[in-house]
């Protein structure tokens, strides 16, 4: 896996994903400045004219409009550069966000709480709603700085008055969004809590229909779910009605001073003899002022929006990324002959221990069997064998090598692990079986298959290119199991661990099963879980957990 | 799409409001410029016709405006927003009834992330669409309409040059533009489409992935795909950036040619200075409102592909509704029977002319070889599957005439696969029986052996299970399964491979109690069940599902005990595993009460 940067909290995530558009954000603050001046010369041209055909009916100034074509173009041009690096800068982010956030639930292991299936909407919609804080709020911050800087100016020059309604304007907008933004933090996260709760609620009854409907749960569910989009929906229009509060007082704000100038500016041309164009000038310069100011205030909260989204995923980002952090070097293991677990504690949670103190030889050529009532801790010897848990407290040897916490992960490269309810992709059976194994030809696969007594099935369904469904469907559960015997059988590991393979499996392929098992141990070390008499018989050495557990 | 447009009416005054409060907050914008400008115009030329026309009304007007454009645009906001979220909370709610009132067979065809995908995801761009395209393309062409009929009034050939610019700039280039892109979402679409499928298996899979090796490659390819997503949205974003910048450059032009046009007018005198200044700049901010229109285009064929996707579910649903009218509803049954029932699946079959009968005054053993379709037969009698041949009939009533979900309360059901809802340990229970009392709870745990589980939660019955909880083994969820079906309470009670994951002798005790308290117990099992209590023996066997298998036979004993009256069949006596430290509690050990078969 590659190794990108490795953060701690999000809002940190957050610089650091800033620290990559730096050079973006720049260009796009020139090329905003340049845009506004091109507005300007555009603006003073027109209002020349315009006032010249009022007061003189001279149609002389009109050669000035031919002039203003070209800051046109050049505006045009500027406007179009910008959006391709906004376009261009976010596009790369998206990716780099999706892949920082893919890497830390990665990383978080299949053990942590916060590996839910509902995790998959923060690889699939999270990048789109933190992106929003550069897409939209950086980028309008910048314009924010640039463009109302170039319209203060200009405005100054021609009337000094409304250059000083506008100074004084200005700091009140940003007060007020700050002011009212400090509420809407909250509110938008507990509103990515929703819809993550909307999503997580929507799987569950998605993949608990059979229940659904033998219990006759339609009208419950239908009412928790309402229960829940209206709960959202009421979440939501909070979070709206704060922000188009605060957009209210900006647009209050810069509707107000338009009439303010447009007011003070005719007295002034009235009385004072102020002259027109410059009046003009000013009224088309001074919503110019306001709009990236507004669009800031918009902006704030989609700020707030990715900040609710990274929140959201808080949790799962920080364990990803501490693990990420402490993730040391795994010595390569190549063959292994004798696996040793000394003193080996464990625990999912960090709470409560699944293993305590456990200590056990296995070597080459023999078959275990663990054997327990079901939460002892059979699987847990399974998983750490596998490299899949690390051990809290204890060593692990193999062979002459000690590992121990986070080197133990390097006993993935030689255990195949056969979990108690494999996870069967939903695609084809030959790509089912190729998982984990180099490529290997048709021939070998069908071997593999009629080694564990599928193929014959599964040749009269489709063969090797037969579709599986979600939750294995085709596929009973113990036919499930077979398949994932032979996938690891395909893999040729030195240590095969097996968790409770024969269940519901018949007696026939339970015997092959076995038969299966006694071959593979003759190259490999063979650990299983189960409570079967047959294959308890037949284990070279039966480690009885009820004993040692307490 | 008609059903799309159909939605707005079904809560007509919201939308209304919506577009009323936007219209006239648009009009009170250009008519605040428009205003301001002929006020500074007309104080400029000065003279004109009198202190109160000249001066107060208007700035009167213009405060009015601006105050009455900021208050509106925030009604307006609220409305629509509110509004849109009504239709789409309606329709999403209305897909899920959809969703579960499909039958079985058909929603087990489709994958959970891609119906999750069109729940969630596609509703929600429904809703952007309304929010952000329909609304203001209303808004656009109302705005435009009537600033066209103002400035007409003055001058038709300012009106037509004007319109013919907008049109140029905010429609055509627009659509031509986004005709550019289309082809390349077509190129992003199944890479959107398989990145929803892999981050659910990363997710649901990642054991296995770990295990194997795999977790790397699954994330390149969420990479790959991510890249393609993305480079086609830049793409995109460009284009429609250019036709942003088309609009802003247009609006300034309109500004610019209103004074070009007028001018001579102006000079001839058919026009007065101020309206021209006025019309000149109001041109501008008309386009405030047509801004919108540079999205609009470009989203639409997303927007397409989401509706379609989303009315195609719906039509699904109303063709094959589980819940169609008029059934009997039916409130307990003596019996069950299968007559003649030949299902397939997928193509081959899976029995033929099956017949069995299930009393409720009996208790059933179903034994078949893994596969051989014992569970097809639960799932018939559940009505979740359809014979392809012959009839069941509850009580002589076929079960076409039969209202699903009263025929299914008859038969709660434990299936093969556990499945819990996340909640604490008392919802198991009180989702399929509200008033069950915690006294029951407990006695159904107990049952099922499961009251020490209970003592070492901390917060007892209130404990949360589930991913985000407490996890259970797949032994005590199993187990906890068979405790809800117990508690649902019917004529029958329908167990599939209860014993699967749990050691044997707990097994035993577990059924044993289970089969002398009730009648009606219809287990599945594929092994050796060394248990008393059946009252009728149904063997299930078949050639495997690679030909078409014959038939199954069935045997109907009236003596459980005398096991050897069965053809082809073995018994054995079952070893008796050494002690491992745990409780045990023998109970039929006597004899040869085991039966092997084989």
């Amino acid at each position: 896996m590659d190794t990108g940067q490795t953060f701690i909290r999000p809002k940190e995530a957050l610089r650091f994903w800033s620290a990559r558009c730096r050079v973006s954000l720049a260009a796009i603050t020139a090329l905003s400045a340049i845009s506004a001046l091109c507005s300007v010369t555009i603006y003073a041209l027109v209002a020349r004219a315009a006032a010249m055909v009022l007061m003189k009916s001279d149609e002389s100034g009109l050669y000035l409009l031919w002039f203003a074509l070209i800051p046109l173009f050049i505006k045009f041009l500027t406007d179009i550069i910008q959006s391709l690096t906004l376009s261009r800068m976010s596009g790369k982010l998206e990716t780099v966000i999706r892949s920082d956030i893919t890497r830390s639930l990665i990383a978080c292991g299949p053990f942590s709480k916060n590996l839910k299936p509902e995790a998959a909407s923060f690889i699939t919609d999270a990048p789109d709603e933190i992106v929003l804080y550069f897409k939209s709020y950086l980028a309008s911050a910048r314009n924010a700085m640039a463009v109302p800087l170039v319209m203060l100016g200009a405005t100054a020059l021609a009337s000094p008055m409304i250059g000083l309604g506008l100074l004084i304007a200005s700091p009140l907008i940003p007060v007020f969004m700050v002011f009212i933004g400090r509420g809407a933090e909250k509110l938008n996260q507990k509103q990515w809590v929703g819809i993550l709760r909307l999503s997580a609620h929507f799987l569950e009854a998605i993949r608990n229909i059979p229940v659904i409907k033998i219990f006759a749960l339609e009208k419950r569910e239908m009412a928790l779910i309402s229960k829940n989009s209206e709960l959202w929906r009421l979440e939501t229009m909070k979070v709206l009605k704060l922000a188009f509060l605060s957009a209210l007082a900006l647009e209050f704000f810069a509707t107000v001073g338009v009439a303010f100038c447009a007011v003070t500016l005719g007295f002034a041309v009235y009385e004072h003899g102020f002259d027109p164009a410059l009046a003009l000038f000013c009224l088309m310069c001074v919503p110019e002022f306001f709009i990236p100011l507004r669009q800031l205030g918009a902006s704030y909260h989609a700020r707030m929006r990715s900040l609710g989204a990274l929140m959201g995923m808080a949790e799962t980002l920080n364990e990803g990324m501490e693990r990420l952090k402490s993730s040391i070097a795994l010595p390569e293991i190549r063959a292994i002959s004798r696996l040793e677990l000394e003193d080996v504690s464990a625990s999912y949670d960090g709470n409560r221990k699944a293993l305590i103190n456990f200590s056990c030889v296995f070597e080459r050529g023999r078959l275990y069997v663990l054997k327990g009532p079901s939460g002892c801790g059979k699987s847990t010897v399974l998983n750490l064998i596998s490299g899949l848990l690390p051990p809290a407290e204890g060593v692990i040897k193999a062979d002459t090598l000690r590992l121990e916490s986070e080197r133990c992960r390097a006993l993935s490269q030689v255990c195949a692990l056969i979990p108690q309810s494999p996870y069967i992709f939903p695609s084809s059976v030959r790509e089912n079986l190729l998982l984990g194994s180099e490529r290997c030809d048709d021939g070998t696969l069908i071997a593999a298959l009629d080694a564990v007594g599928l193929w014959e099935l599964i040749r009269s369904r489709g063969g090797l290119d037969l579709m599986l469904g979600d939750r294995r469907m085709g596929l009973s559960g113990g036919q499930a199991r077979l398949l994932a015997f032979s996938r690891a059988l395909l893999r040729k590991s030195p240590v095969i661990a097996l968790d409770e393979p024969t269940a519901s499996l018949d007696k026939r392929c339970e015997d092959k099963l076995c038969s299966l098992m006694l071959e593979a141990k003759k190259d490999a070390i063979v650990i299983t879980a189960s409570h079967r008499p047959d294959l308890i018989a037949r284990a070279d050495r039966v480690i009885t957990f009820g004993d040692l557990y307490e | 799409m008609n059903e799309f447009i159909k939605l707005i009416f079904k809560r007509p005054w919201s939308a209304a409001a919506g577009y009323g409060a936007g219209l006239l907050s648009s009009v009170s914008s250009v008519a605040l410029m428009g205003t301001a400008s002929w006020f500074i115009a007309s104080m400029a030329q000065a003279g004109a016709a009198g202190i109160l026309i000249n001066i107060l009304i208007p700035s009167a007007l213009i405060r009015l405006l601006a105050v009455s454009r900021t208050l509106l645009r925030y009604l307006d906001r609220l409305t629509l927003h509110d509004a849109t979220f009504r239709i789409i909370g309606d329709l999403r709610l209305s897909l899920f009834d959809t969703t579960l009132s499909l039958p079985w067979s058909v929603s087990s065809t489709m994958r959970d992330s891609a119906l999750e995908r069109t729940l969630k995801n596609d509703t929600a761009l429904l809703e952007n669409a309304y929010l952000k395209e329909l609304a203001p393309l209303a808004l656009a062409f109302s705005c435009g309409a009537i600033f066209g009929c103002v400035a007409a009034f003055f001058s038709l050939r300012l009106t037509l040059v004007l319109i013919a610019l907008a049109l140029c700039s905010c429609v055509v280039i627009p659509c031509l533009l986004s005709v550019s892109v289309r082809h390349l979402e077509h190129k992003a679409a199944p890479s959107r489409l398989k990145i929803f499928s892999v981050s659910h298996d990363l997710c649901c899979g990642l054991l296995d992935l770990c295990a194997l090796g795999e977790q790397d490659s699954f994330y390149q390819k969420i990479r790959a795909h991510s890249e393609v997503i993305s480079s086609v949205k830049i793409r995109s974003e460009f284009m429609e950036g250019i036709a942003l910048s088309l609009i802003k450059t247009s609006s300034m032009g309109a500004m610019i040619l209103s004074v070009f046009l007028l001018s001579p007018l102006v000079i001839r005198g058919q026009v007065s200075g101020p309206v021209m200044i006025m019309l000149s700049i109001s041109s501008m901010a008309v386009y405030e409102a047509l801004i919108p229109l540079s999205t609009v285009f470009f989203d639409f064929g997303k927007v397409r592909m989401a509706a379609t996707g989303i009315f195609r579910l719906k039509q699904r649903g109303q063709e094959l509704s589980d819940h169609a009218s008029p059934r009997i509803d039916i409130r307990s049954a003596r019996e069950i029977a299968f007559l003649d029932v030949s299902v397939s699946y997928k193509g081959y079959d899976v029995f033929n002319h099956l017949s069995l009968t299930f009393k409720d005054n009996e208790n059933t053993l179903v034994k078949g070889a893994v596969g051989s379709g014992k569970s097809t037969i639960f799932l018939l009698m559940q009505k979740l599957i359809f014979p392809s041949g012959g009839m069941i009939l509850a009580d002589t009533i076929p079960y076409e005439a039969l209202n699903s979900s009263s025929l299914r309360c008859l038969m709660p059901m434990a299936l093969q696969d556990p499945q819990l809802f996340s909640g604490t340990l008392r919802n198991v229970f009180t989702m399929v029986r509200p008033e069950i009392s915690d006294a029951r709870i407990k006695e159904l745990l107990s049952v099922v052996e499961l009251d020490g589980f209970l003592a070492s939660l901390p917060h007892g019955l209130d404990e949360y299970l589930g991913v985000t909880g407490m996890a259970l083994s797949g032994g005590e969820a199993r187990r906890l399964c068979i405790a809800r079906a117990l508690c649902a309470g019917g004529n029958f009670l329908i167990l599939d491979e209860p014993g699967e994951g749990l050691e044997p002798s707990q097994e035993r005790r577990i059924l044993s109690r289970i089969l002398s308290s009730r009648r009606g117990v219809i287990i599945s099992t594929h092994r050796s069940l060394s248990v008393k209590g059946f009252d009728q023996i149904v063997k299930v066997s078949g050639k495997k599902a690679v030909k078409i298998p014959i038939s199954n036979s069935q045997d109907l004993l009236s003596e459980p005990d005398d096991l050897n009256a069965l053809s082809d069949l073995s018994v054995n006596s079952l070893q008796e595993q050494p002690s491992c430290g745990i409780k045990h509690n023998h109970n039929s050990q006597e004899g040869g009460n085991n039966a092997e078969f084989s």
